[in-house]
């Protein structure tokens, strides 16, 4: 009877690697998902095959973000520290992919980019109310073993 | 309150509160702390696993799915003070699914009773009894009379524990307790034991 097995568990079932993996798998199905899913609905006059091709993508990249979504939520769910600098990741990431688009639309017009841009723009507060949420949680978790740390220090 | 009754009383109080600061220090994602975890909880949660499988090797495979179930829900876990209670309810979960498993079978309900154990009555029976007897005896009664005897008595969970432990209301808890201390007399006294 030993506890090491636990800690060979503990290992793989806390993997970091398994977990930003998870996340860039999200993020990046995401934003592509946003980018063929525009094209398909706003490009004018596409071959059938082209738009055949778009919409297919489209629906691949949702489907691997939600299994993303379903592994980061049942198999690898993040700890506090890691939702932080996951949501810092997000947040960074549709912040950038939103000026872009933005930048396609002011400056080159481009049409396409007008959904991708309102579609980043949403990300982008989810992303930001994940943040602080996770920055919230991260504190509060914080303050708590502080003083559970201290009660335990003074009976000593 | 005499004074050894106040030194149990405040060991017990740092006890949750060490518990607690384990789970927050997971919660954080600090990994030093899983470990922690595991060479606090893992020697009851076995014991709890052996005494319901009836072998090491069963308890062993128990144990590690127990654990996969804490990794995966540790963070999901609002209150660290009921840390006992939770990881014993994942035993149970995980235990009894092992055991529908292997003998296609499910739980009966009990009736609800009021029947409470009387606190000299748990002393008296907790003394007279002699422990490898009464762990021989405790391992051929059926399942659910044998779970609530171990929970209670050996790893000395509160009624309210229990109830949480098994997903059984409190008074069954009481009248489940009330019928296994009388099988396991019952038991006993066949063999000659007093109980």
């Amino acid at each position: 009877m030993t506890t090491s097995p636990l800690s060979t568990l503990s290992d793989q079932e806390l993997s970091v690697k398994a977990r930003a993996g998870h996340v860039a798998l999200l993020l990046g199905n995401l934003c592509m998902s946003t980018i063929t899913g525009s094209l398909w609905l706003t490009e004018p006059g596409l071959p059938q095959r082209t738009s055949i091709a778009f919409a297919a993508l489209t629906a691949m990249g949702l489907c691997w973000a939600a299994y993303a979504v379903y592994a980061l939520r049942w198999r690898f769910r993040l700890l506090a520290l890691q939702r932080v600098v996951a949501a810092r990741i997000a947040f960074t990431f549709c912040s950038a992919a939103t000026a872009g688009s933005m930048y396609l639309v002011a400056e080159e017009g481009v049409a396409a980019a007008r959904p991708a841009c309102a579609v980043f723009a949403i990300m982008t507060v989810v992303a930001g109310f994940l943040l602080v949420r996770a920055r919230r949680n991260y504190r509060a978790l914080s303050a708590q073993k502080a003083e559970l740390e201290r009660q335990l220090g003074r009976r000593d | 309150m005499d004074k050894s009754t106040d030194f149990i009383q405040q060991q017990s109080g740092a006890d949750t509160r060490a518990d607690e600061l384990l789970v927050v220090r997971c919660q954080l994602g600090e990994r030093a702390a899983f470990d922690a975890l595991a060479a606090r909880w893992y020697r009851p949660l076995w014991r709890y696993a052996r005494n319901l499988t009836g072998n090491d090797a069963a308890a062993d495979d128990a144990t590690q799915d127990i654990w996969v179930g804490v990794l995966r829900g540790i963070d999901k876990l609002r209150d660290g003070a009921r840390l006992r209670s939770w990881l014993f309810g994942i035993g149970h979960r995980v235990l009894m699914g092992r055991l529908r498993q292997q003998y296609g079978r499910s739980e009966c309900g009990d009736p609800v009773s009021d029947d409470i154990p009387a606190a000299d009555e748990h002393e008296t029976f907790l003394h007279e009894l002699d422990l490898a007897v009464l762990m021989d005896e405790l391992g051929r009664l059926p399942l659910p009379e044998q779970e609530v005897l171990t929970l209670f008595y050996l790893r000395e969970l509160s009624l309210d524990d229990v109830s949480r432990v098994l997903g059984i209301p409190p008074g069954t808890v009481k009248s489940r307790l009330h019928r296994a201390r009388k099988m396991l007399r019952q038991h006993l006294d066949r063999k000659g034991v007093r109980a």
